[in-house]
């Protein structure tokens, strides 16, 4: 498995380079240019700080979109009422290309940090809303009665039965959030910003630097399967059980 | 422990405004440590009466006592053996088995000793770190025994706790259950649909007849243990056919084989 995945990087590179030679470096520079790009941008310090900016922004963006999605989605699973009637004005909302509400945020919170942080949250909020109602409207109910049939107390029900059988879904869910998040703020940055990474890709867009252009991108890409990779670990960890696995039990 | 229901009966209103009787005047006496089957054909309400027992509902009608007291909602020396897969998929054998001990704070020490010798009891020597997921379906079903038994219940419910397993691991499953029943000396009320899983397991089965839902007759099951169809042929068809008779599969032979 190791191995493909290893052969499938080599690959892309590959494909990256032979791009690059077909097209000229001025349209599309290769890795090794682009490698000595990043390299320029870590030792004058551009590239490290748009990426420190661009990082800053999108972790309060993903905490707070992923304690409020929680919140709501239990608090929306567990109630039907509520669950029906906040559910067309969130599909709604979650319906509308979020792009074009923008301009609102800018308006609110100005251009800065705020209003990144603000619509990256917007993003991620909603998967992690959506995904964690399901999961808790559609519990086993088997898995309640255990808990009543022991006599456990409201809290112990939520700590010990409710949650670890929600760890699965969440971890989707948050996964999901992170990557919404991520691109939320990254838009806000091309948009209208003074700093990060979406800021400099545009910048080095308009003056046709395709070598910036490229650094970034891969800046992007890296930060992307980094944060995957440390999801994959987090959910060996909490969830020993494999989704497909988890996936015929609940079948079953 | 005894168990007394008088006069149980449960209702539930409709959609139409009208109210659906589930079980209506249930009396039973459920004798300390005795095996009692619960056998009716599907919505006659043997579950419902099994979730009253268990404080799961609660009846509309009629009082439930525990050794002469008069008791309502989980009762905390009643366990419950569900039917589907109850065992929690995060939790290895072992941490299933000992989950009820866990939360209601036994000492580690103790809940280790007690866990592992249920592992024993229940027959999953060697398996107590994986998870139910890596199990079969015969297993995962000892791990849900396991985890009530060693809470060490005065009363043991199973509702059709075999019902999802194949006929050969169905009656071997049957034959262990005795041994662990007259090993711990719990009382056991079993819900099943099977006339031969009641006769091959059962002191005393409750024949309920639906719509509504009520004891039609009680049967002492004498038949000597180990019970084969083979031993007793004769009695042991007789009881069957007694069976079928009091649940209206006369003239349906096809359906009485579950």
């Amino acid at each position: 498995m190791t191995r493909i995945r290893l052969l499938s990087i080599v690959a892309l590179f590959a494909l990256w380079e032979v791009l690059s030679l077909y097209l000229g470096e001025d349209y599309l520079p290769g890795p090794w240019l682009t490698a000595q790009v990043i390299a320029d941008g870590i030792a004058r310090g551009w590239l490290t700080r748009a990426t420190w900016i661009t990082l800053g922004e999108v972790a309060p963006a993903f905490a707070i979109a992923a304690v409020a999605g929680l919140f709501f989605g239990a608090v929306l699973g567990l109630s039907r009422l509520w669950g029906e009637i906040m559910e067309p004005l969130i599909l709604g909302v979650y319906a509308v290309p979020k792009v074009t509400l923008y301009p609102i945020f800018l308006l609110v919170f100005k251009v800065g940090a705020a209003s990144k942080i603000a619509f990256g949250m917007f993003h991620g909020v909603f998967p992690v809303q959506i995904i964690a109602q399901a999961a808790v409207a559609h519990i086993r109910p088997v898995y309640l009665k255990v808990a009543r049939s022991l006599s456990l107390t409201p809290a112990q029900t939520v700590l010990h039965v409710v949650i670890p059988a929600l760890v699965p879904a969440l971890v989707v869910g948050l996964r999901l959030a992170f990557s919404l998040t991520f691109i939320g703020v990254i838009l806000a940055e091309i948009f209208a910003s003074r700093g990060g990474l979406g800021f400099l890709l545009s910048a080095a867009d308009q003056t046709f630097d395709v070598k910036r252009v490229n650094a970034v991108i891969v800046v992007l890409a890296v930060i992307g399967v980094g944060v995957n990779l440390l999801f994959n670990l987090a959910e060996r960890r909490v969830a020993p059980v494999r989704n497909e696995e988890r996936q015929a039990t609940l079948a079953a | 422990m005894r168990v007394t229901l008088q006069g149980i009966g449960k209702s539930y209103p409709t959609q139409g405004g009208g109210t659906f009787v589930a079980l209506e005047n249930v009396s039973l006496e459920i004798r300390e440590g005795e095996f009692l089957a619960l056998i009716g054909v599907s919505g006659c309400g043997k579950s419902t009466l099994l979730e009253l027992i268990a404080g799961l509902q609660t009846p509309t009608a009629g009082t439930i006592a525990f050794d002469g007291i008069p008791h309502v909602g989980p009762h905390p020396r009643v366990s419950v053996v569900f039917q589907e897969d109850s065992t929690f998929p995060w939790k290895t054998v072992a941490g299933n088995i000992g989950f009820g001990l866990e939360m209601r704070g036994a000492d580690p020490k103790a809940r280790a000793r007690r866990v592992e010798a249920m592992i024993d009891l229940v027959g999953l020597r060697g398996f107590e770190d994986r998870y139910p997921h890596q199990l079969s379906g015969g297993m995962r079903q000892r791990v849900a025994i396991g985890r009530t038994l060693v809470l060490d219940p005065a009363i043991l419910l199973m509702d059709e706790p075999f019902g999802a397993l194949d006929e050969q691991t169905r009656f071997l499953l049957g034959e262990e259950l005795l041994r662990i029943w007259r090993e711990s000396g719990a009382t056991v009320v079993f819900v099943t649909h099977s006339l031969h899983e009641a006769v091959q397991l059962a002191d005393r089965i409750a024949v309920i007849a639906p719509r509504p839902g009520r004891i039609v007759r009680i049967i002492d099951n004498d038949l000597s243990r180990p019970r084969r169809e083979s031993h007793e042929a004769e009695r042991y068809g007789a009881m069957i056919e007694e069976l079928r008779v009091l649940l209206g599969l006369e003239g349906n032979r096809e359906q009485t084989r579950a």
